[in-house]
């Protein structure tokens, strides 16, 4: 735990804080700029995207004006929505609340993100950049981690030629995302697919592991130019990574679909060990841009989600206090002299720097530097 | 360690039977106790004797790496999980059962007796049917016996539960059998171990 000095105040930082505060640093010193949002969006906004959001329900409320209201499901939405970069660039992190329904519990829930976007006319370098602060990002919450990248140019690729109706193929997506092939080979099965098809989307479920081993396999099951594109591209960003990040730590796994009509291209989701959920999730959502009619834009970003890392990153401990001052527990409001002699000695300590708490007996879940009994 | 989540009972026999074949064997397991937690140190692998339709939750929150459930409780709750494969036992359906002169009638709102609710909504909604899911949690047969329900949506094993309660088969709504499921973090850090009885159980192809 680290000392955060402001003037003659202390902030202890918990582990999350100091989590926010160190990726904050790294996206800045990559010219991300910090961008601070409204809570509210309109409604309506939402109710027209609302397919993009992961869950339909959010928040509404009527403001004084009279306007439909709602808190935010999601922060990409609103970002790309309030972005006039007028032929630039443009490079933002944010580090916001969402309200989202908890799949797990059913109920309303405000979570943290934090996350970056990069709006404007995407290259190689600009797949790179994002993979390279999304692996910095990990490895800044834990040496223990790791990116899985997908591509849906690849999956894309594999299921044009397949004889897939809309429900077949949302079925086949899910048994992809699951690493489902029993079911995958009936939904195939039941849609007339030719054995060389099931095949080469079981090898696809089967694909997986290091990037640099992963990739010369993927090439194997190209069927097509834009399966050759997706491997290419993923090949680009693997040997530009290579120097500058532990790339063994990137595994290549088709599994990772996220969201098929938010993003497209590149995709990644990041694991902490000792953490059940997915860490961090990102893409490139020139899609989503497209829909909204700022089809100029592409996009590429992640978000980390701070819910599912706190428990691990905040173990309980006890408080702590530079010094504990003990006095007597006859004194009461009488006492006057008492209970100055106890504020006398807790601003003293504050005086020279140190942090106190005042009790009148050991209190329990309470580490401290150095004990004044005044008892 | 690896953590495995085993559901209690006669499933978990046939389960715990499959990963002993693997070369999974925990000994202590074997014996007549309450324990729920039983290790195999050398194997490096730890049971877990959970409620079978606990499973899921167990995996998906990661204190169990790996699991076994069967398809009608990964279907009623979606856990966001790995399913690996088949084991091909623990074989059932999930289907719609009623008295067996029970007539359908389409005009009133269809009364649902269930512990498989959202199975039955999203089924009857695929039938645009109006119904009133009543949640049970056992002898589910018993509701359209004594009218609290009109049909109920449950497994069916062999049918004579059913049969011995006056009540037949009137749709089959899906195939369940046991799956092997791993929660998804666990697959990326503990791949090697996963792995292993991947193959133990003669699947290599993950």
């Amino acid at each position: 735990m680290s000392t955060y000095n402001t003037s003659n105040n202390f902030a202890k930082l918990d582990r999350a804080e100091e989590c926010v505060l160190a990726l904050r640093a790294l996206y800045e010193s990559f010219g991300y700029k910090k961008y601070r949002m409204n809570k509210f969006e309109e409604y309506s906004f939402y109710i027209a995207n609302r397919k993009f959001l992961q869950n339909e329900q959010f928040i509404s409320f009527t403001d004084m004006d009279g306007r439909l209201l709602a808190l935010k499901p999601d922060i990409t939405l609103s970002i790309v929505k309030n972005s006039d970069i007028g032929g630039a660039n443009s490079r933002v992190y944010y580090d916001e609340s969402v309200y989202r329904v908890s799949k797990k519990t059913g109920t309303y829930k405000e979570s943290g993100q934090l996350g970056l976007e990069f709006l404007g006319r995407i290259d190689a370098y600009n797949i790179y950049e994002a993979l390279y602060l999304a692996n910095k990002s990990l490895e800044t919450i834990d040496a223990d981690y790791c990116l899985d990248v997908s591509h849906i140019g690849f999956v894309f690729g594999a299921l044009g030629g397949l004889p897939l109706n809309f429900n077949d193929k949302n079925r086949v997506l899910d048994c992809l995302k699951a690493k489902n092939i029993p079911e995958l080979a009936g939904v195939l099965d039941s849609a007339g697919a030719t054995g060389e098809q099931k095949n080469l989307l079981a090898g696809i479920i089967g694909l997986g592991g290091k990037i640099g081993n992963a990739i010369p396999k993927a090439k194997a099951l190209i069927q097509n130019k834009m399966m050759g594109d997706a491997v290419a591209e993923l090949e680009t960003v693997h040997e530009m990574l290579r120097p500058s990040v532990d790339t063994d730590k990137i595994r290549l796994d088709f599994s990772v679909l996220n969201d098929t009509e938010y993003y497209n291209g590149l995709l990644f989701n990041g694991y902490i060990k000792g953490v059940s959920e997915i860490a961090l999730v990102g893409g490139r959502y020139d899609e989503l841009l497209s829909k909204i009619g700022k089809a100029d834009l592409q996009g590429i970003g992640f978000a980390i989600n701070f819910d599912s890392l706190e428990r691990f990153l905040n173990k309980p401990c006890p408080g702590y206090a530079d010094t504990l001052i003990l006095y007597s527990e006859k004194s009461d409001f009488n006492a006057a002299d008492a209970f100055a002699a106890v504020r006398d000695a807790a601003m003293k300590e504050i005086s020279e720097g140190r942090s106190v708490v005042c009790e009148k007996s050991l209190p329990k879940e309470l580490d401290y530097g150095k004990l004044v009994d005044l008892r | 360690m690896l953590n495995i989540a085993l559901p209690k009972g006669r499933l978990g026999d046939a389960v715990y039977k499959m990963f002993v074949d693997a070369g999974y064997r925990c000994k202590t397991l074997e014996e007549d106790n309450r324990k729920l937690v039983f290790e195999n140190a050398e194997k490096d692998v730890c049971y877990l004797l959970v409620k079978p339709t606990d499973v899921a939750v167990y995996v998906e929150y990661g204190a169990a790496d790996i699991g076994v459930v069967g398809k009608d409780i990964i279907l009623e709750t979606s856990p966001d999980v790995y399913e690996l494969f088949d084991l091909d036992i623990g074989k059932c359906r999930v289907a719609v059962a009623a008295k067996e002169d029970f007539i359908e009638g389409k005009s009133t709102v269809l009364r649902v007796a269930t512990k498989y609710p959202n199975i039955a909504k999203k089924y009857y909604a695929g039938l645009n049917r109006e119904i009133e899911i009543i949640t049970l949690n056992g002898s589910i047969e018993l509701a359209p016996i004594v009218g609290l329900s009109d049909v109920i949506v449950d497994i069916v094993e062999t049918g004579s539960t059913l049969r011995e309660n006056n009540l037949c088969v009137k749709e089959e709504i899906v195939q369940s059998s046991a799956r092997f499921i791993a929660n998804k973090s666990s697959y990326k850090f503990k791949y090697d171990a996963i792995s292993g009885i991947l193959t133990g159980f003669g699947r290599g192809d993950y």
